[in-house]
């Protein structure tokens, strides 16, 4: 065969070969069917409602306790306040030269440190501020790790999803969810509440409680295009300094392990409430205009006329709004001095933290070898059965709250009620009932510290 | 010049009584003032000193003590610098020292020298205590700016440096000697400059396993995590160095647990006995070294037998996450003898489906042959 007519034959293949395949790529479009919400139903053990900083640790547990999980989230990823809040600087896990707070939270954290290839603080040493102990971390992937491991022990992540109602019947939690085209029925034998907001004991009708005035909200952000050191500083309004110093682009490479600089910035969102989507609105438009206006502003100032922003997180995070009126309330009183209790499940170890009006932190420092811990009662809701919350929605007044709600805490409270729940629905009871040694020793077996009352 | 060339210019070697230089550890007439040594000296009769080093710039010399072993003791530099103060200078003459770590050892005086404030008066000894723990913080500020940004200068006294101190903030009064800003910001950044790189370079270069375990030894952590940190430059640990690598292992000190868990490199766990000693601490020890431990036993060239069979009696016991985590470490190192097999197929059991589901995982993907364990994965697989 010559050239020409090799060529021809290649051609005309080629042609009857389009002449297949147009057809169908041509006529691939079908009419789609209405949108219709899928019903579903669904059976389980134990349901964790809310994927944050404790929801995430509760949820792992649970299933890595051999407990059938659900874990519903309202938005697309785990972490909470540490991911999609963006204070990815969680702690604190160490106390007085001890590792007071371990388990599947620590776990996480090191799993983090490790694949980002990062080194930890030295926690053998008292830090001059409270905050050096805290760990940083890269916050997408903890993000995937939590992800993974929640996958790996058998969780049923369930996101964009939201509960609209919940009932009590025969033992067992009847709780309706609504999502994007879903509309699911979920019977479980325990609910963990780890909505930050009490919600779901709120929606089941216990007693929930809330300050007049609640602590701001932050959006967390990261700005660059400056060089801090070259700053005249004496030509830009106080105010401005600290935003401008935690944003040093240089406190990201640190040349010891320990942050000189809280690695982030945050503007305040004054009343920030994230109990529903009208408030969450409110308070992301909120946060959103400060920011930007801070940005404007910001490059007004000499030597900050090329400000980036390099980093905004999708939402303001809360740091107060409801908290639940449970079983035992923690005191302020029992937490500087570090009360324990028979039934103390994890430890929290942070200053008494209040935010105040944007403008001022009320700080009170624990003394010496003070360790404060969470008794089981306080993530009992009174009147309660089946059904526990972890978070900073725990029983607790204001001031222990301020302290009790950081990441830390939050994940030995969420380890802690994950392994109530699980004996609780093993043994056909509530929380409450489980012998409270038969906790400990799981929650031990799972690597979580449990304080040792004196 | 060089190092060779100045020791071979000026090496100063023998049994020299030390009381000239190195007498702030024994001479009472002096003005001395020290933190905890890093490797104490027993005796100074037999201590040498030599110049390792001599700045171009400034002509000062950096001086190595050791033992009459050759094993470092401590550095020293006789600084001589101007500290001003009501527009007027004296010279400061001020001997400090370095822990072979670059760690601030301490300072001495010489005799009738005595350090003094913006108004001449005399240091206190309390004052003189607050220098000496301030010289000690290497977190102070001082180095991170300038000595202008530090303190606000009045203006009736833009000219003189100590002379502000007096107006010093709140803030700065903690972090300097009152009255003594400049002295303070002077010798901190002497004592966090260049030579203590400089110093903890030159040890770098002597580092053996014996070395190293002499620095595991101090009192203060700072030099413990210094050695740890600098493991990975020895080829291989002796007993002695392993044996201490242990004992913080099984210590209740966590970071330094993680720092010797980290500083032990692949190479180093050619060795049987270290593996096998890495692994003895496992059952004790709590959930997150043992999974550093676990983690670290994935990067050795090998896992011993004993180690596998060792770890294969525990698998019965273990959460499902250490479970996973040891199944992993089999997966790594290819364990794939029957024996395991059968301790893992035994999990298959397990009421907890996280657990036995970690065994069956690791089973199927073994592509075991076994008629007994495959029919057991089958069994696992149709009732779930």
């Amino acid at each position: 065969m010559g050239k020409m007519e090799r060529r021809n034959v290649i051609k005309s293949l080629g042609a009857l070969s389009l002449g297949i395949a147009a057809p169908s790529l041509s006529n691939a479009e079908r009419l789609a069917a209405p949108y219709e919400t899928q019903k579903k139903s669904i059976a389980t053990d134990v349901l964790v409602v809310g994927g944050g900083t404790a929801g995430t640790i509760a949820a792992i547990q649970a299933g890595r306790a051999g407990a059938r999980t659900v874990l519903i989230e309202s938005g697309s990823q785990l972490g909470g306040t540490t991911t999609t809040g963006g204070v990815a600087f969680p702690g604190i896990f160490h106390a007085w030269g001890k590792q007071i707070i371990g388990g599947i939270g620590w776990e996480l954290v090191m799993d983090c440190v490790q694949l980002n290839g990062d080194r930890l603080p030295n926690f053998s040493i008292l830090p001059d501020r409270h905050w050096k102990h805290q760990v940083t971390i890269n916050a997408p992937l903890y993000t995937l790790l939590a992800e993974e491991k929640c996958l790996a022990a058998g969780v049923n992540i369930r996101y964009y999803e939201t509960p609209t109602q919940i009932k009590f019947n025969k033992e067992k939690w009847l709780v309706e969810t609504i999502g994007k085209g879903t509309s699911v029925k979920i019977t479980c034998n325990q609910i963990i509440d780890c909505t930050g907001n009490a919600l779901i004991a709120s929606m089941a009708g216990f007693d929930v409680l809330r300050e007049v005035d609640t602590q701001p909200g932050s959006l967390v952000f990261r700005i660059g295009g400056y060089d801090y050191n070259s700053l005249d500083l004496t030509k830009i309004p106080k105010q401005y300094h600290r935003v401008l110093r935690q944003n040093m682009l240089v406190s990201q490479k640190r040349t010891s392990r320990e942050h000189t600089f809280v690695p982030y910035g945050y503007v305040y969102v004054p009343g920030a409430d994230s109990t529903t989507s009208e408030s969450h609105t409110i308070a992301n438009h909120q946060g959103r205009s400060t920011f930007l206006k801070l940005v404007r502003t910001l490059r007004s100032f000499p030597g900050c006329e090329n400000v980036k922003i390099l980093d905004l997180k999708t939402e303001t995070a809360v740091r107060e709004t409801y908290r639940i009126d449970g079983v035992y309330k923690i005191t302020h009183l029992d937490y500087v001095e570090g009360k324990v209790f028979e039934d103390s499940l994890s430890n929290s170890f942070y200053p008494i933290d209040l935010h105040r009006d944007g403008k001022s932190i009320y700080q009170e420092f624990l003394k010496p070898n003070i360790v404060a811990s969470v008794p089981l009662r306080a993530l009992i809701p009174k009147q309660s059965k089946n059904f526990l919350v972890a978070g900073r929605c725990v029983s607790s007044d204001r001031l222990a709250n301020s302290a009790l709600r950081v990441q830390a805490s939050c994940m030995g409270m969420g380890q802690a009620a994950a392994v109530a729940a699980v004996l609780a629905s093993k043994h056909g009871t509530t929380p409450a009932e489980v012998p409270i040694n038969d906790i400990k020793q799981l929650l031990k077996e799972h690597g979580a510290i449990v304080p040792i009352p004196v | 010049m060089n190092v060779p060339e100045v020791n071979r210019f000026i090496t100063v070697v023998g049994l020299l009584l030390f009381t000239a230089l190195s007498s702030f550890l024994s001479d009472k007439e002096k003005l001395k003032y020290s933190q905890s040594p890093t490797v104490a000296g027993d005796n100074n009769q037999d201590q040498t000193y030599v110049i390792v080093h001599i700045d171009t710039l400034s002509g000062d010399s950096l001086y190595l003590v050791k033992t009459k072993e050759s094993i470092p003791l401590h550095y020293f530099k006789n600084i001589t610098t101007e500290v001003c103060f009501d527009n007027e200078c004296r010279l400061l003459n001020i001997t400090v020292y370095w822990n072979i770590t670059g760690r601030y050892l301490g300072f001495e005086l010489p005799d009738g020298e005595f350090l003094s404030k913006h108004d001449h008066e005399p240091f206190s000894s309390n004052e003189y205590e607050r220098l000496n723990d301030l010289l000690a913080d290497p977190t102070l500020p001082l180095g991170e700016i300038s000595f202008a940004k530090l303190i606000e200068t009045p203006e009736t006294q833009a000219d003189s440096v100590d002379g502000v101190s007096g107006a010093t903030t709140e803030d700065v009064t903690k972090i300097v000697v009152k009255g003594a800003a400049y002295t303070t910001y002077t010798l901190w950044n002497i004592v966090h400059g260049p030579t203590r790189d400089l110093v903890a370079g030159l040890t770098e270069k002597q580092l053996s396993p014996d070395l190293i375990d002499l620095i595991l030894k101090s009192p203060d952590i700072d030099d413990r995590v210094w050695a740890l940190d600098r493991i990975s430059q020895i080829t291989a640990l002796n007993p002695k160095l392993t044996s201490t690598l242990l004992d913080i292992i099984s210590g209740d000190d966590f970071f330094l647990t993680y720092s010797v868990i980290n500083a032990i490199k692949a190479s180093h766990l050619n060795s049987y006995t270290l593996q096998f000693a890495l692994f003895s601490i496992y059952k004790e020890a709590d959930h997150s070294i043992k999974r550093m431990i676990v983690a670290k036993l994935m990067e050795a060239p090998y896992l011993s037998a004993e180690l596998t069979s060792t770890s294969r009696n525990l698998l019965g016991k273990l959460n499902g996450k250490q479970l996973g985590d040891i199944l992993k470490l089999y997966t790594m190192h290819s364990i794939d003898d029957l024996e395991t097999y059968k301790s893992v197929a035994e999990i298959l059991k397990n009421e907890n489906r996280f657990i036995s589901r970690q065994a069956f995982k690791f089973l199927k993907e073994s592509n075991i042959s076994d008629r007994e364990i495959v029919a057991l994965l089958d069994n696992y697989e149709h009732g779930e």
